[in-house]
């Protein structure tokens, strides 16, 4: 490109005031006007600090030390406020939550301009446009705390968007966000590009940035890596295994088969590209379809939670029924994932189970008891819940003191309580950080050591509420390995809620889906992901390569892509 | 998401009404609370003033308003020992303080009638009082309330600090009830029961995550604001303009002009001696 770069980062180096290294170092980068850029990096590279960069919160709002120079259309940002950094780029921030601070979504919408001294009149015609560019205006009176999560994402996007910024920058937009809030966060910004504003989106999940960047840079221990377009950046194996980034399942796919001298020079990296090249290939191919390993058929195993006829009806002022006559039975020892969109009832059915929620009727039974006639110290050992939100867990001082706080209600010997927090540490890989406090730890070890907190009592049961939500690809597997650990070691049930269908599929052995308070389908991963458009009722999409071996006709589906390249391979009698 | 003290986001006049007014009636049913004759006749039966504000209260933010008072049922049972601590207090102490009394006479055996009498009609009066914040709380939109403030002169900033530290205060709430069953998943109940050791025990071991949670969201929010340019008019001179028009209504004066008329004749006729005052007052 040959026009100037609107925004651009010279030799940038950056360091905050309480850091010995840099967590930026010698950026180089350009934006150029009507682009997309995405920014892969994993937990702890530094993207936030670049996002910041780029918006102009460093230096103004967040001090540091800052070498080389951020360009906002040639003139340093050290010599720009941050007031007028902001009519130039808007930020949507990861968290929705954080960014509403009005009651009404109008008044919300319209705050900054209010504040900006644009007449009514105007304000009310912007308003009107704003919200039919995001499509949200039945939200318009609506209280703010009410919405979904994709909706209040929306509406901090049109808040932010109102002002009309040219440039517009996203902090994992749809990180915290159910599918159908993160497809819908994905369509206003397509709306956003095709109204010729530029875009930096910072992501986790790289599948959203292939399908839709023009480029894509990663960045790693505040470095860049790399920085080209995305058929290029699949291709560049060591960089990515070095940030530990995973490609996309159906990039993988491509690559493997492309490597494999499967594919011409096409090399398809998302679903949509994906199917006809696919069903091209493989239409002349007759060979029928490899049977995938048979599920192991279910043990007649003890029921560790048994749900009967269980109903919950919030209380006004908006009693809405969340969970409708549910009755369900988990094996013992089983690894259970329940989906479905946010409102589907299942974080409700969750907290029922735990015993957190008194249904409005019917009952729970963990290990044969009524969860919610037990005292508080018995309840914690027949069944934890691990919250979402590791910050909210942690009390103590350090690590060794908050595992020990949860052995302080069990009634068990000094000697007894400690071996347990000492094993429970050494299998979570927290022994080595057991003097330091739990707020100096990183995100993912936060989520481990909540994790351990409610492992070391034993439960017999443990409900994990989403627990890969705003943790890297790398990070979010970690955490199922080690649930599947705990689940090996103790013999623990274990229940997550989860958006991530891909590693439902890989760790679980059944998953629930809920629809509007009900349970829609329960089986084994591949009889519930094989029923796409049953699952589409809730808004959950199977993993992308079960989506792909679907499309293609391919029964039973594979789970993940080792059994999808086998089975690709068996019908092309390779 | 609603809590005791904060906005119950239901749509009947009175949640229409304009803050200002309902500021008015509260400020004018809190004084009532202490001028009004009690008790007063009813079918032949004398019934304490301070009872029947309690109940009125609690018939219109039902009647009216929408809100049951199972939804803020917990509030009640707070208020109860309350009203006995202070029933207990004049019981014992009507008479003499202990702090006062000289050290031969036996204050805890001078309980009296009348000082259980008069301390219950102070816990019921207070009790009246507590309840009608509630319905303030619970009907009037916490912005709304920031804005017509503005209107009356405050500072913009100031306002708007004020009325979105409403708004944050369910968002706590909800952060409170998360970290007591998080306590709660580890076998701790410590937020769970009315033991006061105990709650102060769970207070102080929740402070930590309750605190860095609120800076974290705090900082967050602040910046956000200021990148939608809350401080805009004052680094510019431009003027803020709202978009939200607040303004009283006919039915906002009336209502204004008849609270304030009653409390203005209740002060005229305590003063001139028709209103007796209470056995307390």
């Amino acid at each position: 490109m040959t026009t100037t770069p609107p925004l651009e980062l010279r030799d940038v180096t950056f360091s905050y005031p309480s850091m010995d290294e840099p967590v930026l170092r010698n950026i180089n980068l350009a934006i150029y006007p009507g682009e997309f850029v995405g920014i892969i990096a994993p937990t702890g590279s530094g993207k936030s600090t670049l996002l910041g960069l780029l918006g102009g919160v460093i230096p103004h709002y967040v001090r540091g030390d800052l070498s080389g120079q951020v360009l906002l259309d040639g003139v340093d940002t050290r010599e720009l406020s941050l007031r007028k950094f902001a009519t130039r780029v808007g930020m949507v921030l990861q968290d929705p939550d954080s960014q509403l601070f009005n009651l009404l979504v109008r008044d919300e919408i319209v705050w900054g301009l209010e504040n900006r001294g644009v007449a009514r009149d105007q304000m009310d015609r912007r308003l009107g446009e704003i919200l039919r560019f995001f499509n949200i205006e039945k939200l318009r009176d609506r209280i703010t705390y009410d919405l979904s999560g994709g909706e209040k994402q929306r509406v901090v996007m049109a808040a932010v968007a109102v002002s009309q910024p040219d440039i517009l920058l996203f902090d994992n937009p749809t990180s915290q966000l159910d599918p159908l809030g993160s497809e819908l966060v994905i369509e206003s910004i397509k709306r956003v590009l095709d109204a010729h504003r530029t875009v930096i989106m910072v992501e986790d999940k790289l599948d959203e940035l292939l399908e839709h960047a023009d480029r894509l840079v990663l960045l790693h221990r505040g470095e860049i890596l790399l920085d080209c377009p995305p058929d290029q950046f699949v291709r560049h194996h060591d960089e990515l295994e070095r940030a530990g980034i995973v490609p996309s399942q159906v990039a993988q796919l491509s690559l493997r088969l492309s490597q494999q001298g499967l594919l011409d020079d096409q090399l398809p990296l998302t679903l949509s590209d994906a199917i006809p090249i696919y069903r091209r290939i493989f239409e002349g191919a007759s060979a029928p379809a490899a049977s995938p390993p048979p599920a192991a058929a279910p043990a007649r195993a003890e029921a560790a939670i048994e749900v009967r006829d269980l109903r919950y009806v919030y209380p006004p002022p908006r009693p809405i029924p969340a969970v409708r006559g549910v009755n369900l039975s988990i094996a013992r020892g089983s690894f259970v994932a329940i989906v479905g969109q946010n409102g589907s009832g299942k974080t409700t059915l969750a907290r029922c189970m735990s015993g957190y929620l008194a249904p409005s009727a019917g009952q729970v039974l963990v290990g044969g008891e009524n969860v919610h006639q037990l005292k508080t110290f018995r309840r914690a050992r027949r069944i934890g819940y691990v919250f979402q939100n590791p910050a909210t867990q942690l009390f103590r001082q350090s690590v060794w003191d908050e595992v020990m706080f949860s052995m302080e209600y069990q009634g068990l010997a000094a000697a007894e309580g400690q071996a347990r927090a000492e094993e429970i540490l050494r299998l979570l890989d927290l022994w080595e950080q057991r003097e330091l406090h739990p707020f100096r730890l990183s995100l993912g070890n936060k989520q481990r050591l909540a994790i351990a907190c409610i492992a070391v009592i034993q439960p017999d049961a443990l409900i994990v509420d989403e627990p890969t939500t705003g943790q890297d690809p790398r990070h979010a597997r970690a955490v199922m390995g080690l649930l599947t650990q705990l689940r090996d070691r103790y013999g623990t049930t274990i229940i997550t809620i989860t958006h991530a269908m891909s590693l439902a599929a890989d760790y679980c052995d059944r998953v629930i889906a809920m629809c509007q308070g009900e349970i829609l389908l329960d089986g084994t991963p591949r009889e519930v992901f094989a029923q796409r458009e049953a699952l589409a009722t809730t808004f959950v999409k199977p993993p992308a390569i079960t989506q792909l071996a679907l499309e293609l006709g391919i029964s039973p589906p594979p789970l993940n892509v080792d059994e999808a390249v086998a089975m690709l391979q068996e019908r092309l009698a390779v | 998401m609603s809590g005791i003290y904060s906005y119950s986001g239901y749509e009947t006049w009175l949640h229409r009404l304009d803050p200002r007014t309902k500021l008015v009636f509260t400020i004018s049913y809190l004084v009532l609370a202490f001028l009004l004759p009690s008790p007063v006749p009813i079918a032949g039966v004398p019934v304490p003033t301070s009872i029947i504000m309690c109940a009125a209260i609690v018939a219109v933010i039902w009647a009216i308003a929408r809100i049951s008072p199972k939804q803020y049922a917990i509030f009640l049972v707070y208020l109860v020992p309350i009203i006995l601590g202070i029933g207990f207090a004049h019981t014992f102490f009507l008479n003499k303080c202990p702090c006062f009394a000289a050290p031969d006479v036996a204050v805890l055996g001078a309980a009296s009638r009348a000082g259980l009498v008069r301390g219950l009609e102070i816990g019921f009066r207070i009790a009246a009082m507590g309840i009608c914040f509630l319905l303030f709380s619970f009907t009037t939109e916490p912005f709304a309330w920031g804005l017509s403030m503005y209107r009356a002169g405050l500072p913009y900033k100031g306002a708007f600090m004020f009325a979105f530290g409403m708004r944050f205060y369910p968002l706590l709430q909800e952060e409170y009830a998360t970290i007591r069953e998080a306590l709660q998943a580890r076998g701790c109940d410590l937020l769970s029961g009315m033991n006061p050791v105990r709650l102060t025990r769970g207070m102080s071991i929740s402070a930590i995550p309750l605190g860095l949670g609120a800076l974290h969201r705090s900082q967050n929010i602040a910046l956000s604001m200021e990148l939608r340019g809350f401080s805009f008019p004052d680094e510019t001179g431009v003027e803020r303009v709202l978009y939200r028009d607040i303004r009283l209504r006919p039915l906002d004066w009336a209502l204004i002009v008849f609270w304030a008329a009653a409390l203005l004749g209740a002060i005229v006729l305590r003063i001139t001696g028709v209103f007796a005052p209470n056995t307390f007052f």
